[in-house]
């Protein structure tokens, strides 16, 4: 009998020996500590040095008069000590970490920077498939935890300066799911949409929305702790964006259903498209929780609220053009990822910048570089070849960051956890009830090929688990809002969508009554893979080596 | 040309519509101003690096341009917080930079050019340093920072500053070379020498430093100057060792997203290096000689996979250094910055003809390989502020100084090498620039 063997098994091997060293890195305080339950203290926040505007430049000399000699030496040393007071703070130095703390650091962060890059290798992911961990793994949550055990002060691989140091990440990485979701949107394919769809998602996710950001808000006034002021726009602001999170479904769940056969393929698509439709909605949350909420005070423009959501959408829009015409521009390809990542960064940073969220702009910016009239080419602008090597580890590193700036210690979020399940599911149910009723009462509903929701179709919408974009949305709503609930609202988010995620599985499974099938575990909901089948939409054509630019 | 002018002009709009966002009192996310920042001098500084081609100027000419202009000290687009919020990716890009030099240094290959290389680097240095030094002790009556100093104080001062202000620039030979693709004897004696030059800097900086610590006092260091040398230049080189180690490991076991992996390490060595004050640039030229060298991994198709990461990197990298120079301090100082770039100048030309001939190397290399000397970046701005902060009696008028020379450098000498490596007929040898479309591919380790 001939020996079994794994195809490409040492990127596997690897990923398994990071992970043991990554073990062994930790000292055996720190696994204590975290196996107890006392280990959910509070972990120092990592300060946000912030850019504050301008300081009177002391550097500037220009009044003084040209030097025209070296003799009039005098303002040798003002220019120098000016350069100095400026650019030469020396801030105290810290004692010396010890050999063991360097190597463990060393290690540590190569082991975790190599265990984003080996995520997205070819034959880890068919391990994964294999093994039925495409799942988990697919949906970046050890990447949190990792995160999360890594910050912590005992093992000490993210310290607070290293984590300063990333944090950008977090900006881009919003960015990057914002412009993700917005360049899949491709408003051509909406036309071809049956008639009713965009008003059942908007009953289905707006039902939802309001079923757990009114539940939110009242569970979120009875918890509040009694030493802090009761501030009502607070509570609606976190309501809102609760009721958000909650809105967004997965579009990989009506898949896995299709796979299962519990759906028929063409409502497994129209599914799909409902479920997709609700990232819109929750990012229009967040747009106008940023607009209403301004997180910023004192700045220069002044806005009514509905100016600020003018000014999200044109910047969205104009951000978009730019991305579209310096991509367009790209001589090679080499230019076409620079390009690319650059515009998205400066999308995301102008977004943060004014204190809009990244996921909202970005959006609209990826639907109009997408959507440009007359660009057959634009499509699935990140699906291209060599985007996709990129996105697997941005979107892990991404939740590394996530992880290790998570604050699972305010109680709040373990008391809202199993109450926002709950109330998702409720407002899911209800949503889809309402959304069939007005379909069926419209004329849309008797039109030949029109909308339709049937009993199966609307139980499983209402059971469709959270997407990664819940995630996305609550990181973007605490990058706004640092001191929102201490943290507690990640806590209710993330452990939502494992738990919804959990619960459509088991019962998915359940009623399909048959094991794994071939591709079912690549299409976790939470997965941040994009391989879809049914996917029509033209690509944009990778730029050969060489070739000449596109007329314009 | 006119394309990128009509982007610039809007990147650089949309860049200061959302600078004029801050009033008096608000507060920005300092993320949001890093990503911001990266982003616009990504963009930005292609764009300036496509006008300058266009202009026949080198683009890391444009690059820096863009710097200087929307640096704190011209237009205000970038401010000093957002610069040093990229300290990470600077430290990153010199890895990259020192990386890929050290996997295109083949000692094996190199070795008929060693003698000229070493003549060279040793005679243009010595020479440069000698006349820096006495042209400082010479003006040192009118110099403010010197005046009321004894002599054997004088002496030292004139040592640190003729090493910083003598010192090359890796970095940006480098980044010319991968530019213009350029190969042949005036290529690789430039690599060369600029490569032997920097840890020459290194040593003579520690020596100085130490020196003046003697003569001067200073702060108490807990170990002695000559172990903290030993450290920086043996740490270096073994962290060096380990990082091509785990480069040679992904190639030979993973092979796939080498590119990403190697950013990964060069972060690592950059956070890791600053902590334990050891040099990245160091560190990474270390791992690329073991590479190409000791590990016998194709280092010149470790180069060849860093291609498309080596745009945006240069693009940002040399944008930064220009954001960082202070064009108020150059406005001050600008003769004593000019007379001391020419004598620079000339001192190091006239040592690297010297040693050209006495090493017999080829007229080319004669005639052309000097004006590789004339750029100077980083490494002295590093330098000079580590005397700055150690000295603060005389190390910030130093640094000031050797930051008005540094900025005429890097201003013109980029220029004049680009123009060596054309009339040398140099450029365009190393055949067209990696395609990143191609499948991914990592080089293979060869046998052995």
């Amino acid at each position: 009998m001939p020996p079994v063997r794994l195809p490409h098994a040492r990127p596997l091997a690897w990923t398994i020996a990071l992970v043991a060293l990554l073990c062994c890195l930790a000292p055996q305080s720190a696994w204590a500590q975290l196996a107890d339950a006392s280990a959910m203290t509070d972990v120092p926040d990592v300060p946000d040095v912030p850019d504050v505007p301008d300081v009177p430049d002391v550097s500037d000399v220009s009044d003084v008069t040209d030097v025209t000699d070296v003799v009039d030496a005098s303002v040798v040393v003002d220019a120098g000590a000016s350069v100095a007071t400026i650019a030469s703070p020396s801030p105290p130095e810290a004692p010396p970490p010890s050999a063991g703390t360097i190597a463990r650091v060393t290690l540590g962060l190569m082991a975790i920077l190599a265990l984003a890059l080996l995520a997205g290798h070819p034959s880890v992911r068919a391990w994964e498939r294999r093994s039925g961990l495409a799942m988990v793994t697919g949906s970046g949550l050890p990447f949190l935890v990792l995160g999360l055990v890594a910050r912590r002060p005992e093992i000490g691989i993210l310290s607070p300066s290293v984590l300063q140091d990333l944090r950008p990440l977090l900006e881009f990485g919003l960015g990057w799911i914002g412009f993700r979701v917005g360049t899949d949107f491709d408003l051509r394919q909406v036309e071809r949409w049956p008639a009713g769809t965009v008003r059942a998602m908007a009953i289905e996710s707006g039902s939802t929305a309001l079923v757990v950001g009114v539940i939110s808000a009242s569970v979120l006034a009875l918890v509040h702790p009694p030493g802090e002021a009761l501030v009502a726009a607070n509570i609606v602001r976190n309501a809102v964006i609760i009721g958000a999170c909650a809105a967004v479904s997965a579009p990989t769940g009506a898949r896995l259903m299709g796979l299962l056969g519990l759906l028929e393929p063409s409502a497994a698509r129209k599914l799909r498209r409902v479920a997709a439709l609700d990232d819109v909605m929750a990012l229009l949350a967040v747009a106008l929780v940023t607009a209403a909420f301004r997180p910023i005070g004192g700045s220069a423009w002044q806005l009514p609220p509905l100016g600020w959501v003018f000014l999200q959408v044109g910047m969205g829009v104009g951000l978009g053009l730019l991305i579209w015409v310096v991509v367009r521009n790209a001589r090679n390809p080499n230019e076409d990822v620079a390009m690319t990542l650059g515009a998205l960064a400066f999308s995301a940073g102008m977004a943060g910048y004014v204190g809009f969220s990244p996921l909202a702009v970005c959006f609209v910016s990826g639907m109009t570089a997408a959507n440009v009239p007359g660009s057959a080419a634009a499509g699935s602008w990140l699906s291209r070849p060599r985007f996709r090597d990129l996105e697997r580890p941005i979107y892990m590193a991404f939740f590394v960051v996530v992880g290790a700036l998570w604050s699972p210690h305010d109680r709040r979020g373990w008391i809202m956890l199993p109450i926002y399940v709950l109330g998702r599911a409720a407002g899911k149910l209800l949503g889809v009830r309402a959304a069939r009723v007005a379909l069926a009462e419209s004329s849309d509903g008797a039109q030949p090929g029109a909308m339709r929701l049937g009993p199966n179709a609307s139980t499983w919408l209402a059971l469709l688990p959270s997407s990664a974009v819940s995630i996305a949305v609550v990181v973007s709503a605490r990058s706004s809002y640092p001191e929102m609930l201490k943290g507690s609202l990640e806590t209710v988010v993330i452990g939502g969508a494992l738990l919804s995620e959990l619960v459509f599985r088991v019962s998915a499974r359940a009623l399909a009554g048959h094991g794994t099938r071939p591709g079912e575990d690549a299409v976790g909901a939470l997965s941040i893979d994009h391989d879809d089948p049914d996917d029509d939409r033209p690509t944009i054509p990778s730029i050969p080596p060489g070739a000449p630019k596109a007329p314009r | 040309m006119i394309r990128s002018l009509i982007l610039l002009i809007l990147v650089v709009a949309l860049m200061a519509s959302a600078r004029s966002f801050l009033g008096p009192g608000a507060v920005a996310s300092s993320d949001a101003g890093t990503a911001l920042a990266f982003g616009f001098l990504v963009l930005a500084a292609i764009q300036s690096g496509e006008i300058a081609a266009a202009a026949r100027l080198p683009r890391l000419t444009g690059y820096l341009a863009c710097g200087l202009a929307c640096g704190p000290s011209a237009a205000g687009l970038l401010t000093a917080p957002m610069i040093s919020s990229l300290k990470l990716v600077s430290s990153v890009a010199v890895g990259l930079i020192a990386l890929s030099a050290g996997c295109e240094l083949d000692l094996k290959h190199l070795r008929p050019r060693l003698r000229s290389v070493a003549s060279i680097a040793g005679l243009s240095l010595v020479l440069a340093l000698v006349a820096v030094a006495a042209l400082v002790i010479a003006l040192s009556p009118w110099i403010p920072f010197l005046r009321e100093l004894t002599l054997p104080q004088r002496q030292v001062v004139a040592f640190n500053l003729g090493v910083l202000i003598a010192s090359l620039s890796p970095s940006v030979v480098l980044a010319l070379l991968s530019e213009s693709s350029a190969q042949g004897p005036v290529s690789e004696t430039s690599l060369g020498v600029v490569v032997l030059s920097d840890i020459a800097v290194i040593v003579l900086f520690a020596i100085g430093s130490s020196a003046a610590q003697q003569v001067f006092g200073g702060a108490h260091e807990a170990i002695s100057p000559a172990t903290k040398l030993a450290i920086e230049i043996f740490g270096s080189i073994a962290v060096g060792a380990l990082v091509a180690l785990a480069i040679r490991l992904w190639v030979r076991h993973v092979r796939r997203g080498l590119v990403l992996f190697i950013l990964a390490v060069c972060v690592v060595a950059a956070e890791v290096g600053s902590r334990l004050h050891l040099d990245p640039l160091l560190i990474n030229l270390a791992a690329g000689l073991i590479l190409q060298n000791v590990l016998r991994v194709s280092g010149e198709e470790i180069a060849h996979a860093l291609e498309p990461a080596s745009l945006p990197i240069f693009a940002v990298f040399f944008a930064l250094a220009g954001a960082g120079l202070d064009l108020a301090v150059v406005r001050t100082l600008w003769v004593a910055a000019l007379a001391f770039a020419v004598v620079r100048g000339v001192a190091l030309s006239a040592g690297a003809v010297a040693g050209a001939r006495l090493a017999r190397a080829e007229p080319v290399v004669q005639r052309w390989a000097p004006f590789a000397l004339i750029p100077q970046a980083g490494v002295s701005i590093g330098l000079a502020e580590i005397l700055g902060r150690h000295f603060p009696t005389w190390g910030v008028g130093a640094r000031a100084l050797v930051l008005s020379v540094v900025t005429i450098n890097l201003v013109l000498g980029p220029v004049l090498l680009r123009l060596a490596l054309v009339r040398s007929g140099e450029v365009g040898k190393k055949g067209a620039a990696a395609d990143l479309s191609a499948p991914a591919t990592a080089p293979a380790p060869t046998a052995g």
